[in-house]
């Protein structure tokens, strides 16, 4: 033991900065937990023996003998983010990642109606690895909160080189010819369209707060994306 | 069963950190409380750390064991739950930081042990060793000096004024900013009306055994109501009541001056009413005669710890006696006690003084909506009797204004107690020289190391002459409510004991039964020339100023000391003492105000003056013994708690076949794997 020591210590060097940032997340996350639990044993759960099978976190029982995993049901996971099954934003930089490598030339945006996949510089549409991570996903109490906005279409058939960020609809002017972008516009349309819809019900169904003001953001930034649409087609 | 699993330190981590994100938010002087509320509805408002604790549901053996220890020191200290955790928690994540070992530096999880046991108790090896050879030195040469002491003072005002200071810092903790001037100066005026300058040790001592028959606790009017009454106050009220002037006389009886024709289990057969009527007759002309010889001997008050008949009752009120009846045996012994006086328990022996107490007056009094008596003592060798009266507007609220005092006088004892040095040369290891007997009965070096230690570790009381102390034993304990060294009072544990009659032989027993006798001469001059590490009365500022100055001189040694894992222990320690100022300071509203009483702190003891850190808030003082005592404790559960390699899960029904096997395998029950058992 000691000799592996004495080995390994001519060895060490400082962890770099990636380590350090993973280091520094993982401590928040702890406290957070720390946080969390604390909160539930004052109100009166009880404390088990059990760690949760995923992520080694004490499990806590509430009155009702329910056993709650403080870890995987509020928080987000640590794992999850890199899951491009899971994560729109994950998704997207995984295909941006296998572009760079391929160096294919990027598709126009003359795609059938029917696939509207794609838009002009290549990149899928989060919304629909959204909608393929719902899916996944199944039903929950409240939309997660990294997802609904990254959700956030902010999309415009123009606006495609910028990672759309949350909440706020990006709209970077990209001259495009407009008459051979109709069909691209309309389709645009229908897809926020159908984002409105799908938020309008959730925000019926929503009980938490902060998922409702995630969902107005989104149902007021497609509102504006329809409008510039609209914009538009009135040149 | 469950089954075993290991103990990783992932778990102990996140328990610790748990509890202290719990207690972390009434810590301080602007420390917040918890609202207990029962479904049957009552109700509790309380911000003290123990109550807290033992309120929380807790399954997880590990936060069990450590709430456990918590109440161990509470009951030992009387203060300090809530700095228990913290530190704990902060020593945890100091150890965790450095990836379990300081020495090993930072390493990916998948190279050392899966649950980083071995890390785990190296750093427990490390923490104990830090103790016994660092923290003793560190604290007596450089911390103490600083300290003033509360009975240095030339005027009597002067020394008041500094016990109230104390006080009112331990109850501002405790009982909050709106009830602690008060409660400090009660506190302060009973240890004042006791008389306890004269014999503080053993005065206080007393108090705090008898607290529970010294204090009246009141519902229902609000804690300014609460008062000293000279005397006792016995909680049963008077049967008979007969008014007299003055200074009267009492005597104590257990048993009932009516005599008892028959035994239990046994069979009267009256023959005839005329055996029937000599009896009567005969238990009449008995009861008279004991109340008359009662009566020649002056005895005006009767306090009886049976129920006495009606026709004892009748004669008492015609010979002029007060009679209280069913009193309970804790307050006739303290009664017993502070009169210098035997209870009668053989009506015989009713013929000299021994048995009868002179009491200066005997009354009743209303406290609440009971009635009580009130009888004085006349004032003893060392001490003036005074008993509390505390009220409160709920009964939640008044049972914390009692623990809150009763803690108090706690802390008043330990402050009054010296802390002795464990041992002789300290910085040295193994430096009582044992004889070789000792080497042969461990096996392994691990126990060698923990004899040696515990060896050193049994010098706490300062009994001259006989010495009888204990430790934890060979075996680690299966529950941690064990304390050692310093406060441990006399306890015996059969496995090694050495006890030391006069000054002439000494005899030491080893674990296994072997016996040797003539400790060298060395180890004699250790136990008696045991030197004091805090002197009795030793204050420090309250806010911290104990903290800052062991974080400033434990980073100064580490650049003195050459070892490793000693400057790694050092720092490890030194940074988790901070977390307690931190957190006591983050309460206060101002940004930063933690770093500038620390930078301000640090720049006068670089210049040389006394340790006086300015705190924002109110003034306090706080004893150097409870905080090392505090120090102490934590780092003695830290190193168990680390060196627990695996926990077995039990059920209710299988602890009694379980205690039947402990019993027969206890050759296989070794140090390297001891257990918490959960049931």
């Amino acid at each position: 033991m000691a000799l592996n020591a004495e080995d390994e210590e001519f060895d060490w060097e400082p962890p770099s900065e990636a380590e350090m940032k993973v280091i520094q997340a993982r401590r928040e996350r702890q406290d957070k937990i720390s946080k969390l639990m604390g909160d539930y044993l004052l109100k009166g759960y009880k404390m088990l023996g059990e760690t949760c099978g995923q992520c080694e976190t004490i499990l806590l029982q509430d009155r009702q003998k329910k056993n709650y995993c403080v870890a995987c049901q509020e928080l987000d996971s640590d794992v999850d983010k890199d899951n491009p099954a899971l994560n729109a934003q994950a998704a997207l930089s995984q295909v941006r990642e296998r572009q760079l490598a391929a160096q294919d030339s990027p598709q126009v945006g003359g795609a059938s109606a029917g696939d509207s996949s794609l838009s002009v510089s290549g990149l899928p549409r989060p919304e629909h690895c959204e909608g393929a991570a719902s899916g996944l996903r199944g039903p929950l109490l409240a939309p997660p909160a990294p997802a609904a906005p990254a959700s956030v279409p902010g999309l415009t058939s123009c606006n495609v080189a910028t990672v759309p960020k949350p909440v706020r609809p990006i709209q970077t002017p990209v001259p495009a010819p407009a008459h051979t972008q109709h069909p691209a516009v309309s389709c645009a349309e229908e897809a926020l369209l159908q984002k409105l819809r799908w938020a309008a019900q959730e925000l019926q169904q929503s009980t938490a707060v902060e998922a409702s003001a995630q969902l107005c953001g989104l149902i007021r930034s497609c509102a504006e994306s329809l409008r510039s649409l609209k914009e538009l087609q009135q040149p | 069963m469950k089954g075993v699993q290991p103990a990783p330190l992932g778990a102990l981590v996140q328990v610790a950190e748990a509890l202290e994100d719990v207690v972390r938010r009434c810590v301080g002087p602007r420390g917040g409380q918890v609202f207990f509320t029962k479904d049957t509805g009552e109700a509790l408002i309380t911000r003290e750390g123990r109550r807290i604790l033992t309120a929380l549901q807790l399954d997880h053996p590990v936060a069990r064991a450590l709430v456990g220890c918590v109440s161990a020191h509470c009951v030992a200290t009387g203060d300090g739950a809530k700095s228990f955790i913290l530190l704990l928690a902060a020593l945890l994540r100091g150890i965790r930081a450095t990836g379990g070992s300081p020495v090993a530096g930072w390493r990916s999880s998948g190279q050392t042990d899966p649950c980083g046991r071995l890390e785990a108790r190296r750093s427990a090896c490390q923490l104990l060793s830090f103790q016994t050879q660092v923290l003793d030195a560190v604290v007596k040469e450089h911390v103490a000096p600083h300290a003033t002491s509360l009975f240095s003072h030339t005027s009597p005002a002067e020394a008041r004024r500094a016990l109230r200071l104390l006080l009112e810092a331990f109850f501002r903790g405790r009982a909050g900013q709106v009830h602690c001037g008060l409660l400090a100066e009660m506190a302060c005026d009973f240890y004042h009306r006791w008389n306890c300058e004269r014999d503080r040790v053993g005065t206080l001592r007393m108090i705090r055994d008898h607290f529970p028959e010294l204090h009246t606790s009141v519902t229902g009017f609000p804690t300014s109501k609460s008062r000293i009454l000279q005397g006792l106050v016995l909680h049963r009220d008077l049967t008979v009541y007969c008014p007299a002037e003055g200074p009267t006389k009492a005597a104590v009886l257990h048993t009932a001056l009516q005599p008892l024709l028959t035994e239990a289990d046994s069979t009267l057969i009256i023959s005839s009413s005329h055996q029937f009527h000599g009896w009567g007759t005969w238990v009449a002309g008995q009861v008279e005669q004991n109340v008359a010889s009662l009566e020649n001997l002056q005895v005006k008050l009767l306090l009886s710890a049976v129920k006495q008949t009606d026709l004892v009752l009748y004669h008492a009120k015609k010979a002029g006696m007060s009679v209280v009846e069913c009193l309970d045996m804790e307050e006739l012994s303290l009664f017993c006690r502070l009169s210098g006086v035997l209870p009668l328990t053989d009506l015989a022996d009713l013929v000299d003084n021994a048995h009868v107490a002179s009491v200066t007056f005997c009354q009743p009094v209303v406290l609440g909506s009971r009635r009580y008596t009130h009888v004085g003592i006349p004032e003893g060798r060392d001490f003036l009797p005074h008993c509390l009266v505390l009220c409160g507007p709920a009964e939640g609220l008044t049972n914390q204004c009692v623990s809150a005092f009763g803690d108090a006088i706690r802390v008043m004892q330990r402050v009054c107690e010296p802390v002795r040095c464990q041992h002789r040369h300290m910085g040295k290891r193994g430096n009582i020289n044992l004889p070789s007997s000792l080497e042969k009965s461990p096996s392994s070096q691990n126990e060698t190391e923990m004899g040696t230690m515990k060896i050193t570790a049994i010098i706490s009381q300062d009994i001259p002459g006989v010495l009888k102390d204990s430790y934890m034993g060979l075996e680690w304990p299966t529950h941690a409510t064990k304390r050692e060294n310093i406060l441990v009072e006399n306890r015996y544990t059969p496995d090694l004991n050495i006890s030391i009659q006069g000054h002439d032989s000494a005899e030491t027993t080893v674990g296994g039964g072997q016996k040797t006798s003539d400790m060298t001469a060395s180890v004699k001059e250790n136990l008696f020339y045991s030197n004091t590490l805090i002197e009795p009365g030793a204050v420090l500022p309250a806010g911290g100023a104990f903290e800052f100055l062991l974080h400033h001189y434990l980073l100064k040694y580490t650049s003195r000391t050459h070892c490793p894992d000693t400057q790694a222990a050092c720092r490890l320690v030194a940074e988790a003492l901070l977390s307690l100022p931190r957190q006591v300071y983050a309460h206060s509203g101002t940004g930063g105000h933690f770093l500038k009483v620390y930078t301000s702190f640090v720049s006068r003891i670089q210049s040389g003056e006394p340790a006086r850190p300015v705190s924002l808030g109110p003034e306090g003082l706080e004893s150097v013994a409870c905080k090392y005592d505090l120090l102490v404790s934590v780092l003695q559960c830290l190193g168990r708690l680390l060196s627990v390699d695996a926990i077995i899960h039990t059920t209710a029904l299988r602890v009694a076949d379980q205690a039947r096997e402990e019993d027969e395998d206890e050759d296989d029950l070794s140090v390297r794997a001891p257990r918490l058992c959960q049931h």
